[in-house]
C-alpha cells in the first residue's frame, strides 16, 4: 500500500508551474470542478457556478513535500534536492443578493507557484541552487443567474507574487574554499479576470465553459545581491536592481457533471492552457558590467492540455466519498527542461471525502498523487544532462460552512 | 467510524511519505573490451598535472590520470600510485615555484589580477625511484623524441626522481615496468611546444633535437611507434591523443597582433618618427595598429623592423608593462624580438609540423587498433568555448577559466574536461561505459 501511495510527482501540481489545488473536494475527484458547482470553490473552477450554490465558506489548505532528484547521464551520480513543505491554500466566500439573479463572493487562492532547493555544491548550482515562487490570486467575483438552467460568472483577479532563485557562481577565491553566488528576488504584481458560463437541465446533467485570462506578472525593483564575488571581479557584480516578467498563462475549460443516480455523480473536465506565452525567463539588469549582462533563457512552453474525470458518492447522509483521476499534459520540451521545474506528462489519482460534523459543517479531506514518468532532458542551453524523478504525496483538507439557509439534505447533490 | 477513517488515512500518509523518495537507477558501468587493472599514464607535463607554470601535489592530485584512474576503478581498474611532490609550492623543474594570482599595480597605476611567482621554497625533486615503478608516469618536459633514451633520465629531473637508476631507465622502460593492461600515451606536444613557447628561434628537423628545436616528424613518428608496440605487443590496450594546435591554447593568443590602441594625435606622431627613421612605409592610424617586430629579412629602410601581420602571434612572455609603458611594439628602436614573436613562417612550419605528427598518430592508433583521441579538434572547441552544467569555459587568459596562470596548460577543470574527452574516446573504442568526471568539483581559476 505504501508504494501504491508512493506514485512520482513534480515539483508543482499541474502541468507547468500551475497549481491544481484550488478546492478539496475537486481535488478529491480529479480536480474537476468547471461543470460541477458544489460549493464555494466554483469562484476558481467557474464563476458562473455561485449562481447554483448556497450561501457558504470554503476554506482549505494542502501540503506538499516535493522530493526531488536527479540522475546526471554523463557521470551516473545522483542528486536529491532538500525536503520542503509547500502550502497552498484557497478561501472562497459566496453569498446570494436577496431579492436578485445575483451573487457576489471573494476568492483568495494560489493557483501558481514553485520551489525547489537543491544542495549548494550539486554539480548544477551554476543554472540554479533553489527557486521559489509563490502567488497570491485575490478575485472578486460576481455571477448573474439567467434562469432556472443557466447562469454567467466573472471575476476581477489581482495577483501578488514573490520570485526568491539562487545560483552559485563559477568565480572561487580563499584557496578554492569559497565560491561566489547570486541572489534575485522581488516582488511581483498582476492582473486578470476569469469568465464563466454555466447551464443545468433538470438534476441529471449540468456543464460550464470558463476561460481563466493570462495574468502578467512583472518584477519592477527587484534584488541582485552577489556574495561572495572575489575582490578582482567585484566591479563585475555590483549588487543591483533588477526587472522581469513572468506570464501566467490563460486557459480554456469545458466541463460537465452527470448525475447516474441519486447518490452517485461524474465529473469531466478537460483544460487547454496557452503556456507558449512563456518564451524565455529574462532578467534585465539595471547595472550591466562585462560579467553581469541581461539575461533571457529560453523556455519555449508550448501548449497543454489536461483531461480529468471524477466520481462522488453520498455514501450515507453524513459521508461523501470521491475518486478522481486526469492526465495532464507538460508544456516543457525535452531540450529546455530546467532543475527550476522538472516537469513531465503525469497521471493523477486522487480520493477524498466530506463528512458532515454538523447540519452546516462539513469537513472536507482529500488525498492526491500523481505519476509522473521521469524526465530526461538534454538542455541546450546549459548542457546539463540527465533524468529528473520527483514523488510528492498531498493531503489536503478544508472545511465548509453553510449559512443562511436551512439545510435539507447534508450531502452533495446536484442542487 | 470517524475515528477509524481518520487513524487509517494518517497511517497511509506516514507510510507514504516515509517511502516517497525516488529511487532513480543510474546506467551499469562497465570495463566493455578492455582491462583497466593496470593503467599507466604516459606522457609530458600534460599527463603529469603540471599548471600555473610548476608541477605540484595538487595539481598531480588533479591530473587527467588521476581522474581516469578513480573512474576506471569503478570498472575495475587497480591501483594507481603517483610519485607525489611534497605538498605546498610547486617546482618549475629549475627550483622556480608555480604561479598565484595577486593583485598588482600595473604600471599605469591600475591594480589588477596578476599572475605572480608563489613565495616561499620549490618542492623538493628528490628521488622516490625506490618505490617506483609508478603508474602516473607523466614527464614535465618530455618529448616524443626523448622517450626512448635511457641517458634523458639523468637529464630531465622530472624523469630522474622517478626511476630506480637516473642514466639507464627510458620513458619507455620505466612504462614497461609497470606491466599495464591499459595506457594512455600524450606525447609529442613538446616536439612543437619547446620551439613555440620560445619564439621559434630554435632548429627546424635537426638530426639532434635540443629542447627549443622543431623534432622532425619522422623521428616524432619512430618513437610513438616504438612506445606503442612495445606496450601493445604486450597485451595492452589503450588510448593515444593527438597534438593541439598552439593556437588553441592562451600563451599564443592572449596578446593580439594589432593591440597597440592609439588616438589620431598619437598616431601622427608616430607617422612623423618612422618617417625620420626612413621607415614611411610603416603607417599609423587612429585605433588598433599591428605591434613592431624585428624580422631580419626587411631591406628596406633603415631598421630591420616591420608591422606584424594577421596570424602571426605574439607570446604571452613578452614583459606586459614594457608594451604598456616602454614604447615595446611601438617605438622603431624597441621592435619586439624573435624570441617574443612566431612570425608566418614560424606558425606556417609549427602548423605543418602538428598536422604531420597528428597523421602519424592517427596512423598509429589505427595500425595498432587502440583509441585515438582527437585532442587537437577537442581543445579547438575552447576557443568558442564550451559549456558545461551551466558554466561557460573558453581559451581566453584567466577569465576563460579552463587555462592554468601559465596559459599553456588547464587548470584542473580544464583537466577534468580533458579527462572526460579521454573516457568518451576510450568508450567508444572499447564499448565500455565508464561514468564520466564531475567537472564542476574541480577548482577554476582561484582568485586572491
Amino acid at each position: 500500500m505504501s508504494l501504491a501511495l508512493c506514485m512520482m510527482h513534480q515539483v508543482v501540481l499541474a502541468g507547468g508551474f500551475k497549481i491544481g489545488l484550488q478546492g478539496q473536494r475537486q481535488i478529491g475527484m480529479g480536480h474537476t470542478g468547471i461543470g460541477l458547482a458544489q460549493d464555494a470553490a466554483t469562484i476558481y473552477f467557474n464563476p458562473a457556478g455561485m449562481s447554483f450554490v448556497d450561501n457558504q465558506i470554503s476554506v482549505g489548505v494542502s501540503g506538499i513535500i516535493p522530493r526531488v532528484q536527479f540522475l546526471d547521464a554523463n557521470t551516473n551520480l545522483i542528486t536529491n534536492a532538500e525536503n520542503q513543505f509547500f502550502t497552498p491554500f484557497s478561501l472562497y466566500a459566496n453569498y446570494h443578493l436577496k431579492n436578485t439573479p445575483l451573487n457576489v463572493g471573494l476568492g483568495v487562492y494560489t493557483p501558481f507557484g514553485s520551489g525547489v532547493k537543491y544542495p549548494t555544491d550539486w554539480s548544477g548550482r551554476f543554472v540554479l541552487t533553489s527557486i521559489n515562487l509563490t502567488n497570491v490570486f485575490l478575485q472578486p467575483s460576481i455571477s448573474w443567474k439567467l434562469n432556472d438552467n443557466l447562469s454567467v460568472g466573472g471575476g476581477f483577479v489581482y495577483s501578488l507574487g514573490h520570485v526568491d532563485l539562487n545560483r552559485q557562481i563559477p568565480l572561487s577565491s580563499n584557496g578554492g574554499q569559497v565560491e561566489a553566488s547570486g541572489n534575485l528576488e522581488g516582488a511581483a504584481s498582476g492582473l486578470g479576470y476569469n469568465l464563466g458560463v454555466y447551464f443545468k437541465t433538470g438534476k441529471v446533467f449540468s456543464g460550464g465553459l470558463t476561460y481563466h485570462s493570462r495574468v502578467d506578472m512583472k518584477v519592477d525593483n527587484g534584488n541582485a545581491v552577489f556574495n561572495n564575488i572575489p575582490a578582482a571581479a567585484a566591479s563585475s557584480f555590483p549588487n543591483t536592481t533588477f526587472t522581469t516578467e513572468l506570464p501566467l498563462p490563460g486557459e480554456v475549460g469545458l466541463g460537465t457533471a452527470f448525475r447516474i443516480n441519486e447518490d452517485l455523480t461524474l465529473a469531466l473536465d478537460l483544460n487547454y492552457t496557452f503556456w507558449n506565452s512563456f518564451k524565455s525567463l529574462g532578467f534585465d539588469y539595471a547595472d550591466n558590467t562585462d560579467r553581469l549582462t541581461d539575461e533571457a533563457s529560453p523556455r519555449n512552453y508550448e501548449n497543454a492540455w489536461a483531461a480529468r474525470g471524477g466520481l462522488q458518492w453520498d455514501a450515507s447522509n453524513r459521508t461523501t466519498i470521491r475518486a478522481g483521476l486526469f492526465y495532464d499534459q507538460t508544456p516543457v520540451q525535452d531540450a529546455f527542461v530546467n532543475p527550476e521545474l522538472p516537469d513531465n506528462n503525469k497521471i493523477g489519482a486522487a480520493f477524498g471525502f466530506s463528512y458532515w460534523l454538523e447540519d452546516r459543517l462539513s469537513l472536507d479531506v482529500s488525498l492526491l498523487y500523481e505519476d509522473v514518468a521521469k524526465r530526461q532532458t538534454l538542455n541546450t542551453e546549459t548542457q546539463l544532462h540527465g533524468t529528473y524523478r520527483t514523488k510528492v504525496m498531498i493531503p489536503g483538507v478544508g472545511v465548509n460552512y453553510l449559512f443562511g439557509k436551512k439545510i435539507k439534505k447534508r450531502t452533495n447533490r446536484m442542487n | 467510524m470517524k475515528k477509524f477513517r481518520i487513524i487509517l488515512l494518517s497511517s497511509f500518509l506516514i507510510v507514504g511519505l516515509y517511502s516517497c523518495k525516488p529511487n532513480l537507477d543510474g546506467f551499469i558501468p562497465s570495463n566493455g573490451d578492455a582491462d583497466f587493472t593496470t593503467y599507466v599514464s604516459i606522457g609530458n607535463s600534460l599527463t603529469a598535472g603540471y599548471a600555473d607554470g610548476a608541477l605540484s601535489r595538487s595539481g598531480q592530485e588533479n591530473s587527467f590520470p588521476m581522474m581516469l584512474s578513480e573512474q576506471f576503478a569503478i570498472v575495475g581498474g587497480g591501483d594507481f600510485t603517483v610519485p607525489y611532490l611534497p605538498s605546498g609550492n610547486g617546482n618549475d623543474g629549475s627550483g622556480g615555484t608555480n604561479r598565484v594570482l595577486t593583485y598588482l599595480p600595473n604600471c599605469q597605476g591600475t591594480i589588477g589580477v596578476t599572475p605572480v611567482l608563489a613565495s616561499g621554497s620549490a618542492a623538493s625533486l628528490a628521488s622516490v625511484g625506490a618505490s617506483g615503478p609508478y603508474n602516473a608516469q607523466g614527464v614535465p618536459g618530455a618529448r616524443a623524441v626523448d622517450a626512448l633514451s635511457a641517458f634523458y633520465s639523468s637529464l630531465n629531473p622530472f624523469l630522474a626522481r622517478i626511476v630506480t637508476s637516473p642514466g639507464s631507465s627510458s620513458i619507455l622502460s620505466e612504462a614497461l615496468r609497470i606491466n599495464p593492461t591499459f595506457f594512455t600515451l600524450w606525447l609529442g606536444n613538446n616536439d612543437v611546444l619547446g620551439f613555440a613557447t620560445a619564439g621559434g628561434v630554435g632548429n627546424v628537423d635537426p638530426g639532434f633535437p635540443l629542447p627549443g628545436d622543431l623534432s622532425d616528424p619522422a623521428q616524432v613518428g619512430g618513437a610513438l611507434t616504438v612506445l606503442v608496440d612495445s606496450l601493445t605487443s604486450r597485451g595492452a590496450e589503450g588510448v593515444i591523443a593527438n597534438i593541439p594546435n598552439v593556437t588553441s591554447v592562451p600563451f599564443f593568443t592572449t596578446i593580439p597582433w594589432n593591440g597597440v590602441v592609439l588616438t589620431q594625435g598619437a598616431a601622427d606622431t608616430l607617422n612623423l618618427i618612422y618617417q625620420q627613421v626612413g621607415h614611411p612605409n610603416i603607417i599609423w592610424k587612429a585605433g588598433a595598429n599591428p605591434y613592431i617586430i624585428e624580422d631580419t629579412t626587411v631591406v628596406h629602410g633603415t631598421l630591420r623592423i616591420r608591422q606584424a601581420r594577421q596570424g602571426e602571434l605574439i607570446l604571452l612572455s613578452t614583459p606586459g608593462d614594457s608594451i604598456r609603458c616602454a614604447q615595446w611594439g611601438i617605438s622603431p628602436f624597441k621592435a619586439l624580438g624573435d624570441a617574443y614573436v612566431l612570425d608566418e613562417n614560424e606558425v606556417a612550419e609549427i602548423n605543418e609540423h602538428t598536422a604531420n605528427y597528428n597523421t602519424t598518430i592517427s596512423n598509429i592508433a589505427s595500425s595498432y587498433n587502440i583509441a585515438l583521441a582527437d585532442m587537437n579538434s577537442y581543445m579547438k572547441t575552447f576557443t568558442g568555448g564550451v559549456v558545461y552544467n551551466g558554466v561557460d569555459l573558453n581559451a581566453s587568459f584567466i577569465s576563460g577559466g579552463a587555462f592554468s596562470l601559465d596559459g599553456v596548460h588547464p587548470n584542473p577543470r580544464g583537466y577534468a574536461l580533458i579527462a572526460n574527452e579521454m573516457i568518451r574516446v576510450i568508450n567508444a573504442k572499447y564499448n565500455s561505459t565508464i561514468p564520466t568526471v564531475d567537472v564542476t568539483t574541480y577548482d577554476g581559476i582561484i582568485f586572491p
